[in-house]
């Protein structure tokens, strides 16, 4: 039997990372990391933290409990409702929540839907938990909409969770409120887990799609069923820092900590006191980010709609990443979207992600982030327009 | 320049809010405790605005040295700019000396991590009615013991006027010396035997935690057994508590 290590392979973005860093001069507009340094604010408080020897041992399990009763309260600000003391975990990071999650409810063999294209690295998450993944298209012409009818196709005795991402990594949509509705039903017909990571919620650029973004963590008539998972590092620029949440009903709460407890003993205890000065910053001082996220996503977007003759683009609506469709009818040489971003990168020294590393229905797109500097998206842009004009018909 | 900067602003919002405090005489009602301190606050201020009493609270971080006056005196944390902070002393000494508006009661949270910690916020205001939350390992502070924690609210309870009020949660053995350390009033909130505010029945449905007191039935759509405490802290404060 093949171990993990032998069937496990590291994703496509970090391989293309690697692969641009390995590239002397080349732009990268592949890794979702935002550009900007952790805000001030956040580092006063940890190094007050380091300075009063608050940092070095490790905290509770589910971590500092002033962390957990603010995550308590933001929460409850945003219409959920879950118990600091048995009900929120601080995690490693998003991806330790969802390993954790996994680890915790999927018996060898257990089915996960996921939809796609979505996150890359959860199809690993899942072999990691020996699971299986099953891929669920999301229909582009629809705006990336779940198709309802695949879905319930896809479903048999093994299923066992639903994992979505929601705003969605690559697409930049946000899922509608009438379908995270019907997953909900499916998954309490068949008792399945639904994962939903929310780690983009903070970048979501209208206004009214922000006040209305529906989670199903609202309802307290799943939160037995329902895992939610945010993270500190794209909403305040905290990547390295290596902390998120998750909440969820007691019941999965308690399996899911004894499983973490084994993972890495509690999130980075340094990590915990910015996470707990990121909750403590006011709105005020987040909307500089917004604003300049939103001015990169207006730059990236001028830049496509440009290349219209050879990309096919729609507004990203939430995420940092825009994720158009290769016109490929335009490319003679083109042999798959892994194979079009290695050349790209080959030839014109710009990083993107395939498509087809967020699932088979991301094939024949990439996907672009705009959370690197302007001066990155605009070269960026340069170097993808003139790869195109080189090797079109 | 920060480090000189920071005790002539901390000196000086002391002495601001001691001047609004003597100037308006509100009625000051401190939470303290190692956890379940907001959820508590938010509980009390509920059922005071329910009486109809003009309540003013500290923002959950703002029960430090430079949050407790700036929540006393109703005045935004500056960024670190020196012109900013100037602006912010220059608004509370008007809102100190010559401001006409101040709420009848405070209910401020008091957060201690450390020993002394205490008697630096008496130092700032002294609250005439206590409620104390829990004295739970937190490992918020991993160089500070249980038993120091204990001791610096232990601090607060002497402080405690006679004419004041203490509500103490009855289920908290490190709280059970409590009692002696007060010549104030003191009345018990919890689930075991023997509190005077008593919740029986402590169930959850779908909505939230259910339970009762004296045969009625009581209910808060949340959850955690922290969400009762808090509740049964309010009613008991509720019950006992009569303004100056």
């Amino acid at each position: 039997m093949a171990t993990i290590g032998d069937t496990i392979e590291l994703s496509l973005i970090k391989q293309m990372e690697l692969l641009a860093a390995r590239r002397p001069g080349a732009v990268s507009l592949a890794q979702g990391i935002p550009s900007f340094d952790t805000p001030e604010a956040i580092k006063r408080r940890v190094g007050e933290a380091l300075a009063r020897g608050l940092v070095s041992k490790y905290s509770l399990s589910p971590g500092l409990a002033e962390l957990r009763e603010h995550i308590e309260e933001q929460l409850g600000r945003d219409g959920m409702r879950y118990d600091f003391e048995r009900e929120i975990i601080v995690t490693a990071g998003s991806i330790e929540a969802i390993n954790a999650t996994l680890l915790a409810v999927l018996e060898p063999g257990d089915e996960v839907v996921l939809f796609s294209p979505s996150y890359t690295s959860y199809a690993q998450a899942i072999a990691l938990a020996r699971g299986v993944p099953i891929f669920v298209p999301l229909i582009e012409a629809d705006g990336w909409a779940v198709d309802l009818t695949a879905l319930r196709a896809a479903l048999g005795p093994k299923s066992r969770a639903v994992l979505l991402c929601n705003p969605n990594n690559p697409t930049g949509t946000i899922l509608s409120k009438t379908d995270l509705l019907a997953i909900a039903e499916l998954a309490e017909q068949r008792n399945m887990i639904i994962i939903t990571d929310e780690v983009y919620r903070e970048f979501i650029y209208d206004a009214e799609a922000r006040t209305n973004f529906f989670t199903l963590a609202s309802l307290p008539e799943l939160r037995h069923l329902v895992v939610r998972i945010y993270s500190f590092s794209k909403a305040y620029a905290m990547t390295g820092w290596r902390v998120g949440y998750l909440h969820t009903d007691q019941s999965l709460a308690v399996k899911i900590l004894s499983v973490h407890d084994s993972l890495v003993t509690c999130a980075p205890v340094i990590s915990q006191y910015a996470a707990l000065a990121a909750l403590q910053m006011r709105d005020d001082e987040l909307e500089p980010y917004r604003t300049a996220y939103r001015e990169r996503r207006d730059l990236l977007w001028r830049g496509l709609e440009q290349l219209g003759q050879y990309l096919h683009s729609v507004l990203p609506m939430a995420t940092y990443f825009a994720f158009p469709k290769i016109r490929v009818e335009q490319l003679p040489n083109y042999a798959g979207s892994l194979a079009f971003a290695k050349d790209l990168l080959a030839t014109a020294g710009l990083a993107v992600v395939p498509g087809i590393a967020f699932g088979p229905h991301g094939e024949d797109h990439i996907r672009l982030s705009f959370g690197r500097s302007p001066d990155d998206i605009i070269e960026g842009l340069r170097r993808l327009a003139a790869y195109f004009e080189q090797h079109t018909k | 320049m920060r480090h000189i900067l920071k005790p002539i602003v901390q000196a000086y919002l002391r002495l601001l809010t001691r001047i609004v405090v003597w100037r308006h005489q509100p009625d000051v009602i401190a939470i303290t405790g190692i956890t379940n301190k907001t959820t508590t606050k938010n509980a009390i201020i509920e059922r005071l605005r329910q009486r109809g009493l003009n309540v003013r609270w500290n923002p959950k971080n703002f029960n430090t040295e430079i949050g407790l006056p700036l929540a006393v005196l109703y005045l935004e944390p500056a960024d670190q700019s020196a012109g900013a902070w100037l602006r912010t002393l220059a608004q509370g000494t008007l809102i100190a000396f010559v401001g006409r508006r101040f709420p009848k009661v405070l209910v401020l949270e008091f957060g201690v991590s450390d020993p002394g910690d205490m008697r630096t916020l008496l130092g700032i205001i002294r609250p005439r009615v206590v409620v104390f939350t829990n004295v739970q390992p937190s490992y918020f502070n991993p160089t500070t013991t249980i038993n120091e924690l204990a001791s610096e609210l232990t601090v607060l309870a002497e402080a405690v006027p006679k004419n004041g009020l203490i509500v103490v949660n009855g289920d908290d053995p490190y709280l059970a010396g409590i009692k002696s350390r007060t010549k104030a009033k003191m009345v018990t909130y919890g689930i075991g035997e023997g509190a005077d505010v008593r919740a029986v029945d402590v169930t959850r449905d779908t909505t939230g935690e259910r339970w009762e007191v004296d045969g009625q039935a009581r209910r808060v759509d949340r959850f955690g057994e922290h969400q009762v405490y808090a509740a049964l802290a309010a009613e008991a404060l509720d019950r006992y508590y009569s303004p100056t």
